[in-house]
């Protein structure tokens, strides 16, 4: 296994008295797409946005534990969480645009951290549609509103949106949940190249899905971490008897 | 039978809307072309002409006290109270003071300005408080405007690295510009053409309310003091005060016909708060 980007330690997260997810220890890799697998209610939404300070904008939500990025706790005090939320992206389930134009959506992260000058603007929206395979769609209607765009051309474009702010982390939450397969097939040749560069999370209830795209897999069930190993050792000899029955599709 | 008597109904009310604007351009049209803009002098030295201006600095400078202070207080209430018993109360006060009869503000204002303040200038008084008649409104406007804009474009923009500013400043409030403008508009409109607050201040003799030039209040003053006669000059103000609030609404339904609803599923709609 390669060097761990993030660390998840008895990351505990509730909403009011609810525990939505407890005690989890999970450390991901760098660089390796890792999917997060489990039932609707699993915890896996939950669990992503605690990896980037989100899920404390959710009414009553609270999260205990640690999260290392980098070594560096981001639950730890005087940590910048808008620094924090630069370096892990995160890609909604339903991801949406602002309703303003193609290259202003791409551009509103860069000029957030500060970013003014045209040129280098215009320069990191090429790059990071280009990234998504986007460009070629968009590049004649870049001034045109976000909002004409099919869903999974929105998709690519919160996924370039993200990427525009050059995170480490790209969080991704169950795309296929909200597309059509064959714009579910580009996201997931996205993450494919993507994880070259970046390391990435993917929360999905699809096993295949997890198959096609991951290295590593986790498999949550009820809040709790259930079972963490390569896709291969998952799919070939999972230890667990929930993991197994999720695999071959025998629910509970 | 039921819906035959609404749209009878509606048909009635609109003729009479028809019927009482075309009687004010009908009777107020000639006199205002005639020259009541320009050269006769209607009340008090001035002409038609400079009591509107005189009008429109007023409401110029209320708006000027009460936008900033509003729109504030509503970007505050919308997005950064916490979501508490004492905000909701906030809120249901504010709404109870945007339906305060206006005369009531006038006493107010009277009171706290001129008594209390011992301010001499009649305008200057007039101005402050049909500016803190405006705040309420402002404030409402303001947070159900803000309150349309789906929570989802405030979590991606702090998804970005947003502070709660940058993503009040770049992602909420462009996406309810619109909303805002109409509805800060046809608050404007509402407020532009009512009298009763200023007939309470006035009637304060301390005040020298006589060379008050309002329009609104002229037409008042004009009607009760001489009510008899052709009336030329009163229709003619009257005509022009309707044209002023006609335009207010006329910029609010253009800002509304010009707006392109964008096409989102219902996930998206979800207005509110963020945290
Ligand atoms: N904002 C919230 N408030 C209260 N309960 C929540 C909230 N978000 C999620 N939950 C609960 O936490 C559990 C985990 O949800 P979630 O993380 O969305 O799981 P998944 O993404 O695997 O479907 C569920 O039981 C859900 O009802
Ligand atoms: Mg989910």
């Amino acid at each position: 296994m390669t060097d761990a980007k993030l660390v998840a330690r008895d990351l505990s997260v509730y909403y009011g008295s609810f525990q939505a997810l407890a005690s989890i220890n999970l450390a991901i890799p760098s660089d390796a797409a890792t999917a997060i697998i489990g039932h609707t209610n699993a915890g896996k939404s939950s669990f992503l946005r605690s990896l980037c300070r989100m899920n404390e904008l959710w009414d009553g939500a609270r999260t205990e534990g640690q999260v290392l990025l980098g070594g560096e706790n981001i639950y730890g005090p005087g940590i910048d969480v808008t620094e924090v939320r630069r370096r892990v992206g995160l890609l909604a389930r339903r991801p949406s645009p602002f309703p303003r134009s193609i290259y202003e959506n791409v551009a509103y992260g860069p000029r957030l951290h500060g970013v003014k000058q045209r040129s280098t603007l215009d320069d990191i929206v090429k790059k990071s549609l280009k990234q998504v395979a986007l460009w070629k769609e968009v590049k004649d209607r870049l001034q045109t509103s976000a909002l004409m765009l099919s869903p999974g051309q929105k998709a690519r474009l919160c996924i370039a949106r993200a990427l525009a702010v050059e995170p480490e982390v790209l969080l991704i939450d169950d795309p296929a949940s909200s597309l059509d397969p064959i714009s579910t097939a580009k996201i997931e040749d996205l993450i494919l190249e993507l994880k070259e560069d970046y390391t990435i999370v993917l929360a999905t209830h699809d096993m295949q899905q997890a198959g096609r795209v991951s290295d590593y897999i986790a498999f949550l069930a009820e809040g709790s971490l259930v079972e963490f190993g390569s896709t291969s050792d998952i799919f070939a000899r999972p230890k667990d008897r929930r993991t197994e029955d999720y695999i071959t599709g025998r629910f509970n | 039978m039921a819906c035959f008597c609404i749209t009878l109904l509606s048909y009635l009310v609109a003729g009479v809307g028809v019927a009482v604007v075309g009687y004010l351009v009908l009777r107020g049209l000639g006199p205002l072309g005639r020259g009541f803009f320009r050269a006769t002098p209607v009340y008090g030295g001035n002409t038609l002409i400079q009591i509107w201006f005189q009008t429109v600095r007023i409401f110029l400078g209320a708006i000027c006290i009460a936008l900033p202070l509003g729109i504030g207080a509503g970007i505050y209430l919308s997005e950064y109270a916490p979501d508490s018993r004492m905000m909701h109360n906030t809120i249901d006060s504010i709404i109870g003071l945007a339906e305060v009869p206006p005369i009531v503000y006038g006493l107010f204002g009277w009171g706290a300005f001129s008594l209390y303040r011992g301010l001499e200038q009649v305008l200057t008084v007039v101005l402050l408080t049909s500016g803190i008649w405006l705040l309420p409104r402002i404030v409402l406007e303001t947070y159900a405007a803000l309150q349309q804009v789906p929570v989802s474009y405030r979590r991606e923009s702090l998804a970005l690295g947003a502070s709660p500013w940058q993503t009040t400043w770049r992602a909420v409030l462009p996406s309810a510009r619109r909303q805002l403008a109409i509805g800060i508009l046809q608050g404007m409109a509402r407020v532009s053409g009512e009298v009763a607050p200023i007939i309470v201040i006035a009637a304060e003799p301390g005040l020298g309310g006589d060379s008050l030039t309002i329009l609104p209040y002229y037409l008042y003053r004009s009607i009760i003091e001489f009510p008899l006669g052709s009336r030329e000059a009163q229709f003619a103000a009257a005509l022009l005060l309707f044209a002023t609030s006609l335009f207010l609404h006329l910029i609010a339904m253009l800002i509304e016909i010009t707006h392109v609803t964008p096409v989102l599923g219902t996930e998206y709609q979800e207005g509110g708060r963020w945290w």
